[in-house]
């Protein structure tokens, strides 16, 4: 698959690190570029990038033999790599630390879902799917389809397919639907269809469901610079400590629970993985995401009681999914850094919210650069001078198949 | 069309049902918190029950018409005047041009629906008048009225003098205590025995802190079942986490050990349990309780709550106009 390239993506491409073996197979073809400064990147040098580009992406796809998505490793980004040192270095004791702090029930004993075993991780992330759908009320007029009680690709792909099976079957009385994680919501009209018909119906569609393991969906990629650990979402936390109860500060609580080592590694963490769009829900535009490395998979509880105010383009997590806030809203979740890039336009004042007024669609992935106050002042100016130019990557492909390749692949002891 | 020349709290346009077809994208319905007594104000005024009407919370607009209309007010008693006489709520009234509305304090119930005989001539957003004031979307300019806006009304062609049959109005409490049917679910087995008991037998107070897009209650503490501790991490670890989900409208929503009855603005998705929804029939009740009153919840069946709402239908036609 040949990635076309844009002109902001050379922003994209300076972060490379042009010494890094695995970018740059023949080092030649470079040579014109590594002595230019980055600055000097204008249009016309736009078509040999794409070349350059072209060509290593499809050796790199030739490799694979298949479509899928190329996510990068968390040592390719150079401006990650200043921010937030690496540490190699396996924890003085030698003690491997769980990734997930348990869950102590008050008998002592453990949760069944026991995250610390390693025996064939990649089996464990995809169980916890119930044998039949539950289909439960939520009074006169919508129902949930409740696929599973754990968050993971396959359980969402089922929802999204759902939600398209309904679409297709449109069964009479059924206004629209709602997929999330592991389930989702129809909204239907009592006086055309019975709780019990509706059951029925969709317990048929959910039966001829096609295996998610074949399905290829469309993926776009949109990164997005983020200062983490930053001033504005300290000062909300900051308020509701103050006010409303008192917490430890959510990103040294998120290190804690996790058992990590201090917060700059639970910012390598975060940041070291793509996020999946499993849904828009909560406010228009807002994107719940679950993370695509299994490594990267955190976990922390809603706010209790939820939040009255976060900051617009607030990045949060509750549970393991992980949000962006699209404006100034209440909330629950745990919260750590900040985007400047609008999520949501009402007004379309820029090109990429044409069709919606909402950035994203289910099955777009997300990647968090880690970036600095200066960058995020630069494209805030750039967003209120609607000159912004989002940072996106169309025409991607994704396949469960390919990304339980990619699983079975991973270094499960690997540190971030 | 008319002025305002005092625009009340939060006052906005509204229509039944809102926007559907949008949850997907994170937009909630919107609409009218109470659409039954919304439903007869646009009857009594000759228009389709739809129609995009004013809704007042707790303390309503002055409007100067500057053409004759008929109007019906509806719903919550705030003390309608033209030109300082009162005038009658649940009825059809003639307004002439130059004559001023005003609206006060609701005396009993706390929203109050203005219709307008031809609705309110304005573009519809996402397919729907209603506003989303919190997010800035629908209704003019996405917000509550202003000061000053001239609001541009259609024709009128209603007539004056319409009333409701006395079995069709509802009944607003006179006590600060709200009888409100609840269905169990979706999250219906997460709390234990206890805590569903608890729930249907506390007095709730609704706080002061509820607006279009939640209602929060106080009330007692809720325990769980071995479900809502014993869970997979992703959930979250306190007992109320769930993986996130769709919510319906009308859901409560446990977050922590607050309550919170998702309402017409508010989330579509979130991540805490709904061990209760208060149907759509319901809601009336909902829209014209003021902060401080009490809520006591009865459980019904699906089906009864379903029947609620096909009877609340039939007493929102023109059969209950006389």
């Amino acid at each position: 698959m040949v990635q076309k390239y844009k002109t902001s993506d050379i922003n994209l491409f300076s972060k490379i690190n042009l010494e890094d073996k695995n970018y740059l197979t023949k080092k030649s073809e470079l040579k014109p570029f590594l002595k230019k400064p980055k600055s000097s990147y204008k249009n016309q040098d736009t078509n040999k990038f794409e070349q350059l580009e072209g060509s290593l992406v499809n050796n790199d796809f030739k490799k694979e033999e298949n479509l899928f998505f190329s996510q990068n490793n968390i040592d390719d980004c150079s401006s990650f790599k200043k921010m937030f040192p690496h540490n190699y270095k396996i924890s003085k004791s030698g003690i491997k630390k769980p990734s997930i702090k348990r869950h102590v029930n008050p008998d002592g004993s453990y949760p069944k879902n026991d995250i610390e075993k390693h025996i064939d991780k990649v089996q464990n992330i995809f169980q916890g799917e119930y044998e039949k759908p539950k289909f439960l009320p939520g009074g006169d007029k919508y129902l949930l389809v409740e696929f599973g009680n754990i968050m993971n690709l396959e359980l969402n792909f089922k929802a999204q397919g759902l939600a398209k099976a309904i679409e297709i079957a449109k069964i009479k009385g059924v206004y629209e639907t709602l997929p999330c994680f592991a389930s989702m919501i129809v909204h239907y009209n009592p006086d055309e269809i019975q709780f019990n018909d509706l059951k029925i119906e969709l317990a048929q569609l959910v039966k001829d469901l096609k295996s998610s393991e074949d399905t290829v969906v469309e993926s776009r990629l949109f990164r997005f610079p983020t200062v983490y650990l930053d001033k504005w979402t300290k000062e909300a936390v900051n308020d509701y400590t103050s006010k409303i109860a008192f917490k430890k500060p959510d990103p040294e609580f998120i290190v804690e629970l996790n058992n990590l080592d201090n917060v700059d590694h639970f910012v390598r963490i975060h940041s070291g993985t793509e996020y999946w769009v499993a849904s828009l829900g909560f406010w228009p535009g807002l994107p719940f995401t679950m993370p695509l490395d299994p490594r990267c998979k955190l976990t922390a509880p809603k706010y209790n009681p939820p939040r009255t105010w976060t900051p617009k383009g607030t990045v949060g997590m509750g549970g393991s999914s992980t949000a962006i806030y699209p404006d100034k809203l209440p909330g629950g979740y745990q919260i750590f850094g900040r985007t400047p890039v609008p999520i949501w336009d009402p007004e379309r004042r820029f090109q990429v919210f044409k069709d919606s007024i909402c950035l994203f669609r289910p099955g777009d992935r997300i990647k968090f650069d880690p970036c600095g106050y200066e960058e995020f002042e630069s494209i805030e100016k750039k967003v209120e001078e609607g000159t912004y130019q989002f940072d996106l990557m169309e025409n991607h492909k994704f396949s469960i198949k390919e990304y339980k390749k990619w699983l079975s692949k991973l270094d499960y002891n690997k540190k971030f | 069309m008319f002025e305002v020349l005092k625009k009340g709290l939060e006052t906005s346009i509204q229509d039944y049902p809102g926007r559907v077809g949008y949850l997907n994208q994170g937009f909630p319905p919107s609409g009218p918190m109470d659409s039954w007594s919304f439903r007869l104000a646009n009857l009594l005024v000759g228009n389709d029950p739809n129609e995009g009407a004013l809704e007042c919370q707790f303390m309503g607009p002055s409007l100067k018409f500057e053409t004759e209309h008929v109007i019906a007010i509806c719903g919550a008693d705030m003390q309608p005047k033209i030109d300082g006489q009162s005038v009658p709520i649940w009825e059809s009234i003639l307004i002439k041009s130059g004559q001023t509305l005003e609206l006060n304090f609701c005396l009993s119930g706390a929203r109050s629906y203005i219709a307008f005989s031809g609705g309110i001539d304005i573009k519809t957003w996402m397919g729907s008048k209603s506003t989303f004031h919190k997010a800035g979307v629908g209704g003019i300019d996405g917000h509550a009225i202003q000061e000053g806006q001239k609001i541009t009304l259609g024709k009128s062609d209603g007539l004056v003098g319409k009333k409701i049959k006395s079995d069709a109005i509802p009944e607003m409490s006179k006590t600060g205590v709200w009888e409100i049917e609840v269905v169990r679910g979706p999250n219906d087995d997460w709390l234990d025995i206890e805590g569903y008991k608890t729930f249907l037998q506390a007095e709730w107070k609704l706080q002061a802190r509820s607006d279009r897009t939640g209602f929060r209650l106080d009330g007692p503490t809720l325990t769980f079942n071995e479900k809502a501790t014993n869970k997979s991490p992703e959930h979250g670890y306190e007992p109320s986490n769930i993986i996130d989900q769709g919510y319906p409208v009308g859901g409560i929503n446990l977050a922590g050990q607050t309550p919170i009855i998702l309402v017409n603005d508010g989330p579509s998705m979130g991540g805490f349990i709904v061990p209760y929804t208060v149907p759509s029939a319901s809601f009336w009740k909902l829209g014209q309780a003021k902060p401080s009153e009490k809520f006591k919840f009865k459980e019904i069946s699906v089906e009864e709550s379903q029947e609620m709402r096909s009877s609340q239908t039939m007493l929102c036609s023109r059969e209950s106009i006389i």
